[in-house]
């Protein structure tokens, strides 16, 4: 069937076992490699800094539009960095409400 | 000529659909391949029961080859408990090319670390990222990015081993931390192929662009999405997925180019693979030119070294590469239908040229367009059993379509390198070979839509 000679046997032995060898050393590695914790808490996750973020960050905010967005640019070109989130509501248009629903979101570098 | 590698990588692929069909635990095929050593140690002198053994172990590794690949890491993203709504902290690189469309950017992600808002975790694996936004990252970069983890649901994505995806909102929940990661040969290969892209992208219309991109980088992203239907169904949509064809022309390229610059014969051919490996990589090293790659490099050394070659031992050799790789390829339509063609037309033209006389043609003009239809005729025969059970669909015209197609669409390949060429020499010169590839490619496309038009050029059951 094969019709090999006895070298070209020995080859293919060979190679046979070296991939049952590496196959089975692949199979122990990934059998033994379980999840390992390195640290913890990352507080602003998935969060946005309203002192970098950009005008297209900042309409992913809830509640805050293109103009809203304008507006919080053009307060931190004026006064600078946020201090903390209550600072938002000296922005016009910027709510009690639009600043409850963004609290979650957002978070002061 | 002896056919060895025929038989292993038909016993090899034989192992891996039996395994997929025949649920045997590792353990089991593991003490059954060191029996059948253990006796082929003593047997392997044996003409007879030697072969036997030795077929029964290649055909057992085959089986633990798609047993192993399909057993997943501990650490692997797929057994990360998610929580659909939840943001996680992803570190990781750029594993592919990234494609933006439609306002959005997406990429392969080789992710090394995944937290919460409780705790980081060791992870690994690979996952699909769509980024919402158009993000200017390139291969190896090194991210750490947040967003929400997803199940795939089309089908192809977990063939492909990616179980899950990550999106992100905005860029700006992306931060690079380095680009260290990844293949340099492989880095610089992509953004060569960016930078053909753009050439192409800035020299022709769009829909001519995208269909050159396809055919010279396998880049399908931009070719409308009629115009590939209308492909499929008159079965020439091969060239628009660089195919073996494809190999051949950049390999005569190649080949004609180092001709031209007095290159000795020798050096020649041996300058002839790395290139050609070069552009199996920048068309994304699909099974058609992985197949089509190999198979050049083992004529070019048989050339090289005057030996024979044997179409079926160069083809196994690219089966066992390719599943030795990948097992789950075998179940890929694009593998099938590359080795079905490629075999029938191995198989069936050299009969139907001797049973038509073709050799006792004298006339080359006639001669040349009979042949390319027999060639035709045989890869219609060998994939057409495919093309009906996964489209459904019968197509008559494909040897007619592809008699006409193929022959253009390499004349499309060579005029795209040679305006590729001339954009880098002068803009006027660009100009004009620019007007050639736009007019091929129109003509193409006509003569495709013409041969839709021909009654029962095409049916679906």
């Amino acid at each position: 069937m094969l019709n090999l000679t006895k070298e070209e046997k020995q080859v293919v032995l060979f190679l046979v076992v070296i991939a049952l060898l590496g196959a089975g050393l692949n199979f122990l590695a990934k059998k033994f490699s379980p999840i390992r914790a390195i640290a913890c808490a990352n507080p602003s996750l998935g969060k946005i800094s309203i002192n970098t973020a950009d005008k297209l960050t900042l309409k992913l905010i809830p509640g805050v539009g293109e103009k809203l967005a304008e507006r919080i640019l053009d307060y931190r070109k004026e006064n600078g960095k946020f201090s903390e989130p209550e600072d938002l509501r000296n922005i016009k248009g910027f709510s009690n409400r639009t600043l409850e629903k963004a609290r979650g979101l957002i978070f002061i570098e | 000529m002896k056919k060895p590698l025929v038989w292993l990588a038909l016993l090899f692929s034989l192992g891996i659909l039996a395994s997929s069909c025949i649920k045997i635990p590792l353990a089991w095929l593991y003490l059954s391949a060191g029996s059948i050593l253990l006796a082929l140690i003593f047997l392997l002198k044996r003409k007879f029961l030697g072969e036997i053994l030795l077929a029964l172990l290649v055909l057992i590794c085959g089986m633990i080859w798609l047993n192993n690949y399909w057993v997943i890491s501990g650490r692997h993203i797929l057994r990360f408990h998610y929580q659909s709504q939840e943001v996680y902290v992803l570190r990781g690189w750029v594993n592919s090319q990234p494609a933006a469309e439609d306002n959005r950017t997406s990429f392969l992600f080789r992710i090394e670390e995944i937290a919460d808002d409780q705790s980081r975790q060791t992870c690994c694996g690979e996952i699909l990222v769509m980024v919402k936004g158009i993000l200017q990252v390139e291969y190896g970069e090194e991210l750490i990015l947040e967003g929400t983890l997803h199940r795939p649901f089309r089908g192809y994505l977990r063939r492909q081993g990616i179980f899950r995806i990550a999106r992100v909102k905005s860029p700006y929940f992306i931060r690079k931390t380095g680009s260290n990661k990844g293949w340099p040969i492989k880095r610089m290969i992509l953004r060569f192929k960016s930078a053909i892209e753009t050439r192409f992208e800035s020299g022709l219309t769009p829909i001519c662009a995208g269909i050159v991109e396809a055919m010279i980088l396998g880049e399908e992203k931009n070719v409308p999405v009629k115009i590939y239907k209308d492909m499929v169904r008159s079965g020439t949509v091969h060239i628009l997925v660089v195919s073996g064809s494809n190999v051949g022309v950049v390999g005569f390229i190649i080949i004609l180019l180092l001709k031209i610059f007095r290159v000795p014969r020798r050096l020649r051919l041996i300058l002839c693979v790395p290139l050609l490996l070069t552009y199996c990589f920048l068309t994304g090293a699909s099974n058609p030119v992985v197949r089509a790659t190999i198979m050049a490099v083992v004529f070019l050394f048989a050339y090289f070294l005057k030996r024979q070659t044997d179409i079926y031992n160069s083809c196994s050799l690219a089966v066992i590469v390719i599943l030795g790789l990948n097992p789950n390829q075998i179940f890929d339509i694009g593998f099938q239908l590359s080795f079905a063609s490629v075999l029938a037309i191995a198989f069936f033209y050299p009969r139907l040229k001797d049973r038509f006389k073709l050799d006792q043609l004298k006339c080359r003009c006639l001669r040349f367009p009979a042949e390319g239809c027999l060639v035709s005729f045989s890869a219609w025969i060998g994939t057409a059993g495919l093309i009906a059970v996964y489209f459904r669909m019968v197509s008559p015209i494909t040897v007619l379509a592809n008699l006409l197609i193929v022959p253009l669409a390499s004349i499309i390949t060579l005029s795209g390198f040679s305006l590729l060429v001339a954009q880098s020499v002068s803009s006027y010169l660009a100009l004009s070979f620019a007007s050639v590839n736009e007019f091929l490619v129109s003509l193409l496309l006509s003569l495709n839509s013409l041969l839709l038009q021909v009654p029962h050029a095409y049916f679906y059951f």
